[in-house]
């Protein structure tokens, strides 16, 4: 039996371990098996996704679907409980299910002291189903499915200290903000079925002739608006940040490495439709450039050490927007997987960090920690070089890719771009220069006891800090005649797998050069800001950018317009129609009945008749309008 | 004679129907209410319906107002005092009704004048009258219609599950009316709010 | 004869319940509330069959030899059968959750509000299967007096009567609207079935009588469904009737008005200047309906109120699959796909409700704080409820939007067209629903209570919990089969 016959397998795993630990009637003897058993199903998964790839590329195959049975069934639309596995969806598993299963390992430390460590695994657990439901799905609902499970789970993990008001505020915010988005890629499924009559994503994109320009248009903008809401993109991202309520595992795993890169995934499994001339690509590559600009100088004003790893987040998947915008379906998939590696480690990196320092998460408050967090650091700073694109790490060449095919299609973008790897470099500098150089400032007490991570904690940043050091690998440039594995595993289904391949190598190596130098600068300025410095720096960085600091700090006021512009207006509308339209409110007829039997007031008897009375004339005014516009109307 | 009639029960309808809305004696209203359903009846007796007639009676004059009635005194029982109908909304209501009649009598009247050019182009010799009889009734009328002979039928072969409906319905009206004239528990005295004890027992078997 | 299996068992267990009336103890109460809604739900079964049966060919012979008492009053059709159904499950939900209800809240009458219940829901039936006025006017004013008595049940509750009042006196004004249009329907065609109206009214020269006509008798359907501008009475009757009862109107009359509107109007006025009325009317009453419901539904203190606005919210998303019955094969299953959601998932949000204030005797949203300690089970089970309340994927509120969404697409909807921003009014709408729904299990999940005594479910609640746990999710997993089989019911010809 090949691994192809058994697609659901990959599944399998996650969706027990949730089960079990989820239902288990009691704790079982000694906590950390319920740990044991979400890591051993996140491996499970792991090796599943390891046994499927080598399937695939040992079959030959490009494509293999499974359906399992049928789900809707409405006139002639069918929606199958349908799974697929190609390149892209392997790519997807392996990154999602690896990097999972190191954060679950991971976890087995950070989690130990929490008391709802069963609810921490149970949750992850299904997160990781629900991810592999996104990625393996064959049709628009079924990966909609996932797309909505992802987010639950997220509300889910993020208020998971709901104890912490701030916690259960961020979580509603992370839903709520997200059913923008998926209103949008409801409305674009939909669209999808009206013009295509199918929503199994083979099919589309057989009848793309079917679509006009209009429908083209529209579907990629609408399935774009999905995407922002999911990938925290403009003007929708507000809610990445606040997500760093939840524990750390789960902003490295859901708000780094995984769920945040499903709007590109979604993208770029729908590329037939953006590749299409008339699509939203163009819109999609600047969204995805301004807010990558936009999150990096939010981020140099930040001083808690996950809203800079967060802000980073937004800036880094605007850079895989940028480039499936522009067409580098290739380039976005592979900054996404070196992403994942660098990202999470950072992400778990900082978890250790605050760990070690008993929740502290201000970087003023840390430094001097090299020396006392041996692998933290190291792991740390690997992944500080690979981010900020520094040869040979795997940010260096999945950004490069990007950059240069944001060369050749349009300068614009290409300036944000190296203007956004300069900007990564210094605030990735500062934060590790804040942290773990430039002399302590933690009062002694707290600096006694800071302590390295247990083992089970630093064997995931290890990993991690290796795949961060060499993941370049899996996609060197084809311009200088490199083998790019990415793109050849990718080739049959993406097309421009060979794009960069056009470029002169003498062009490609000015570009590189370009960068390298830029992210070296970053670096180097950021050093000789903080790295002896440390808190004095920030002084005078604040001084040199006198009101523009302000400004950073306060994340552009962005959420403050929001509230101003967008929820407080909802709110007092809601106020006022339910004042108006809500006979109860008016004048608090809860009591007042209970009060006119109490003593029989004549005057809230009154307004007891009178209400009927009221309400008989809305109901005579509204059949009297009713047909007063019939008479309008008909003539 | 019938013209006299007509005008003897709809005029006294008219004004009993101004006093259930006008009066604040809220017993007063439902008594006039109930006369003036009584009238209707006998509209229907004057249209030669006399089913229908009786069942306006039976129905609406004997139910639906001793419902009300029940009603009303349920409301003042539990308030602990007598409700006085307000009127205070008599303007609006007043100018919006008077609009919305206006407005279906232009729209009836359109109708029939309609009716009655079409009659005209006919080259009928009744504009109206028989016309519109024959839509009203669906076949030519008869002469002499036995209300007894020809309704009975109709009424519990063709029409037998609304017949039975009515039945149902007019049972729960009974229900209710039994219901609501049922005495207070003493332990309540006033309808005083009830208090949030505990459930006496235990969730069930 | 056969067709009216389910209707004869609901007369019968009202019947029952009469009976016992006449000597009340708690065991026959007990053992009532469990036989009569065991009843139901085998009924449902039946039912089911007869909607199955009526798709063959052996329930077209059946029917077109069908007595004529039959096929003159009711449409004999699977649509209708379908109906009987729900109305089934609907009774028998409400007799397990009023079970503790009334063994803790109410002193006497206990068997006597089961029995109006089981009446309700023969009206229900009868509504939704009805293909002539008479019938149709009968059945409406039986669930309606229904409801007035079931509202003034706990008639020491100065709440509960006010509400019952208020809701006999508005019901009784809005169906002298609704009879008025339909004497202006007879008294212009002279026939009282649907399809000979339809006959009747196919040349010109109708004017704008007709289209009057319809839109005065859509004030009475729209009073009953809780269309905006004739919602107002639903908060306050739905927060002053016993729990149990409001948890019935709520679903009840509300689906029945639905499907009997979706007959009435795409049988008997198809036709060009009517039909532009009512599907004009309904547009703008869906789009306002279900606009107006949620956003006024998120500053409520009480659930009950909550729950009543989020229920015109929902009329108004079922107005839509009304609106599209003649423009869209789809929109009939799509009302009957929506309605079993709505059943389930309603009933099962008032049934957490009902259990939570049979023991705290609060409805504030504020009493709901830390439920999730003090139990759990109500807890999770409104956190599913809400969730497939918002109709979030893959619930099964989540497939009755999406039936919903797909017949108005298919009817039509392309860019910029009327239709296309009703149905983004509407996924903007559930995003709303998320506030207070959400805001609800916020409450229970993330606040601390004000005291940690546990909250026990009660047997009879529990268990019509569970029920509506187990519709939902079986609606989810057999998603395409149970869909199949409402879909082989309600796509068809209405006449």
């Amino acid at each position: 039996m090949s691994p192809l016959d058994t697609l659901w397998l990959v599944l399998l795993g996650p969706a027990l371990g949730a089960l079990i630990n989820g239902l288990w009637p009691q704790r079982l003897r000694g906590r950390v098996t319920h740990g044991v058993i979400a890591c051993v199903a996140a491996g499970f998964a792991f090796v599943v996704a390891i046994l499927q790839h080598i399937a695939l590329g040992a079959s030959g195959q490009e494509i293999v679907r499974a359906s399992y049975f049928t789900w809707i069934q409405a006139g002639n639309l069918t929606v199958d409980f349908a799974l697929r596995l190609d390149p892209l969806s392997s790519v997807m598993c392996l990154t999602v299910t690896g990097v999972g299963f190191l954060i679950h390992v991971y976890s087995l430390g950070y989690m130990a002291h929490d008391r709802d460590y069963v609810r921490f695994f149970t949750n992850m657990n299904l997160f990781l189903t629900a991810m592999l439901i996104l990625v393996t799905a064959s049709n628009l609902p079924l990966m909609f499915v996932g797309w909505e499970g992802v987010g639950l789970c997220s509300y889910l993990l993020i208020g998971f200290w709901h104890r912490r008001e701030s916690a259960s505020r961020a979580g509603f915010k992370a839903f709520a903000v997200n059913r923008i988005g998926d209103a949008g890629f409801l409305v674009a499924m939909f669209w999808c079925w009206k013009v295509f009559a199918t929503l199994e994503f083979h099919e589309i994109f057989e009848r793309l002739e079917l679509a006009t320009a209009v429908d083209v248009r529209w579907i990629t903008l609408l399935l774009f608006v999905g995407a922002t809401g999911k990938s925290a993109q403009l003007p929708l991202y507000v809610w990445l940040p606040d997500a760093m309520e939840g524990p750390t595992p789960v902003s490295a795993l859901i708000h780094a490495a995984t769920m945040v890169t499903a709007g590109v995934y979604l993208v770029v499994r729908m590329h037939p439709l953006f590749h299409h001339p008339e699509s939203a690509g163009v819109l999609v590559a600047w969204v995805g450039a301004l807010t990558a600009i936009f999150a990096a100088t939010i981020a140099v004003g930040q001083r808690d050490i996950k809203r800079v790893l967060a802000y980073s987040t937004v800036s880094q998947l605007g850079y895989m927007f940028l480039a499936a915008g522009i067409g580098a379906y290739v380039a976005a998939i592979f900054h996404l997987v070196t992403h994942a590696f660098f990202k999470a480690c950072l992400f778990l990196g900082s978890g250790s960090v605050i760990h070690a320092c008993h929740e502290e998460q201000d970087i003023m408050n840390m430094g001097g920690l090299k020396d006392k967090m041996r692998t933290t650091h190291w792991t740390f700073l690997a992944a500080t070089l690979a981010i900020a694109g520094v040869f040979p790490l795997a940010g260096f060449f999945s950004k490069d890719e990007i950059l240069a095919h944001a060369f050749q299609a349009n300068r614009g973008l290409y300036v944000i771009g190296i203007a956004c790897a300069l900007l990564t470099a210094f605030y990735m500098g500062r934060v590790l220069f804040l942290t773990f150089y430039s002399g302590r400032r933690m009062r002694d007490q707290a600096w006694e006891k800071v302590h390295e991570s247990p083992p089970s904690m630093t064997f995931a940043l290890v990993v991690l800090a290796v795949l961060a050091v060499f993941g370049g690998l899996l996609g060197l440039p084809a311009g200088l005649g490199l083998p790019h594995f990415l793109a050849g595993y990718l080739a049959p289904l993406l097309p421009d797998a060979h794009g960069a391949a056009h470029m002169p190598a003498r062009l490609e190596l000015a570009l590189m050069g370009i960068s390298l130098a830029l992210a070296i600068g970053g670096l180097f300025a950021a050093a000789s800001l903080f790295r002896v410095r440390g808190a004095q720096g920030e002084e005078r960085l604040r001084k040199a950018l006198g009101g523009v600091h302000t400004l950073l700090a306060n994340k552009w006021y962005v959420d403050e317009v929001y509230a101003a512009v967008v929820v407080s207006p909802l709110s007092r509308l809601a106020q006022a129609v339910s004042d108006r339209f809500d006979p109860r409110v008016v004048d608090g007829l809860v009591n007042g009945v209970a009060a006119a039997v109490g003593w029989g007031s004549e005057r809230q008897t009154r307004t007891q008749t009178g209400r009927i009375r009221d309400y008989v004339l809305v109901i005579l005014t509204g059949a009297f309008l009713l047909v007063l516009g019939l008479i309008a109307l008909g003539r | 004679m019938e013209t006299l009639v007509f005008f003897g029960l709809a005029v006294p309808i008219l004004v009993l129907a101004v006093v259930v809305v006008t009066t604040p004696h809220i017993l007063r209203a439902v008594v006039s209410l109930f006369l003036a359903l009584v009238g209707v009846a006998g509209l229907f007796f004057l249209m030669r319906a006399p089913i229908l007639g009786v069942m306006q009676l039976m129905i609406y004059a004997g139910g639906v107002v001793v419902l009300f009635a029940f009603a009303v005194m349920l409301v003042r029982r539990v308030t602990g005092e007598f409700v006085r109908q307000q009127t205070g909304l008599a303007g609006p209501a007043l100018v919006v009704g008077l609009l919305f009649f206006v407005v279906l009598m232009g729209i009836g009247s359109g109708y029939l004048a309609g009716l009655e050019d079409e009659a005209a182009a006919a080259g009928s010799v009744h504009p109206v009258s028989r016309d519109l009889a024959e839509r009203l009734v669906l076949t030519d009328v008869p002469e002499e219609i036995d209300p007894v002979e020809d309704f009975s039928p109709v009424m519990i072969r063709d029409y037998v599950i609304p017949f039975e409906i009515a039945s149902i319905l007019l049972l729960v009206a009974m229900i209710g009316a039994v219901l609501v004239g049922h005495p207070l528990e003493q332990k309540h005295p006033g309808g005083e709010i009830e208090p949030e004890e505990p459930a006496e027992e235990g969730e069930g078997a | 004869m056969v067709y009216l299996i389910p209707e004869f068992l609901l007369v019968l267990v009202g019947a029952v319940g009469l009976v016992i009336a006449f000597a009340p103890s708690r065991p026959r109460l007990r053992a009532y509330s469990l036989v009569g809604g065991l009843t139901c739900f085998g009924g449902a079964v039946v039912a089911g069959y007869l909607a199955y049966l009526a798709t063959t060919d052996l329930g077209a012979e059946l029917a077109a030899t069908a007595p004529g008492y039959l096929t003159t009053t009711l449409a004999l059709d699977p649509f209708s059968r379908v109906f009987a159904v729900l109305s089934l499950i609907v009774c028998g939900l409400t007799f397990l959750l009023s079970k503790e209800y009334l063994e803790t809240r109410m002193q006497d009458h206990q068997p006597e509000l089961l029995a109006v219940i089981a009446f309700a829901a023969a009206g229900m039936s009868f509504l939704g299967s009805a293909r002539e006025l008479i019938t149709i006017w009968f059945s409406i004013e039986l669930l309606s007096v229904c409801g007035y008595v079931l509202a003034a049940f706990t008639k020491d509750d100065e709440r509960s009567a006010e509400a019952a009042l208020k809701y006999f006196i508005l019901g009784t004004a809005s169906s002298a609207f609704m009879l008025f249009g339909l004497s202006y329907v007879y008294g212009m065609t002279g026939r009282l079935d649907l399809v000979g109206i339809m006959e009747a009214t196919a040349g010109d020269g109708i004017g704008v009588l007709l289209p009057t006509a319809a839109v005065l008798m859509l004030v009475g359907f729209g009073f009953k469904v809780a269309m905006v501008p004739f919602h107002m009475w639903c908060p306050d009757v739905y927060e002053g009737a016993p729990t149990p009862v409001t948890a019935f109107l709520s679903v009840g009359p509300k689906l029945a008005a639905l499907a009997a509107l979706a007959r009435v109007f795409s049988t008997a006025f198809p036709h060009e200047v009517a039909r532009v009325a009512w599907e004009g009317v309904l547009f703008w009453g869906a789009l306002i309906t279900m606009t107006l419901g949620n956003v006024v539904a998120i500053k409520q203190s009480n659930i009950k109120r909550m729950l009543a606005y989020s229920s015109i919210a929902h009329a108004g998303y079922m107005l839509v699959a009304v609106l599209v019955t003649l423009r869209s094969d789809l929109a009939l299953s799509a009302l009957a796909i929506y309605a079993f959601a709505y059943v389930f998932m309603n009933l099962g949000a008032f049934a957490v409700v009902t259990s939570f204030s049979n023991r705290t005797g609060s409805d504030a949203l504020h009493s709901y704080n830390g439920l999730a300690r003090r139990s759990p089970y109500l807890a999770w089970a409104w956190a599913f409820f809400a969730l497939t309340l918002v109709g979030l994927p893959p619930t099964a509120g989540f497939l009755g939007k999406a039936y919903i969404i797909m017949a108005a697409w298919d009817a039509g909807a392309t860019w910029n067209s009327p239709m296309f921003w009703l149905l983004v009014v509407l996924v903007l709408n559930s995003a709303i629903s998320l506030a207070y729904y959400m805001g609800v299990a916020g409450r229970m999940f993330f606040k601390p209570p004000a005291h940690d005594d546990p909250v026990p479910v009660g047997g009879g609640v529990g268990t019509a919990i569970g029920l509506c746990l187990a519709g939902t999710l079986l609606m989810v997993l057999a998603a395409g089969p149970i869909i199949g089989a409402i879909q082989n019911g309600a796509v068809f010809a209405l006449h």
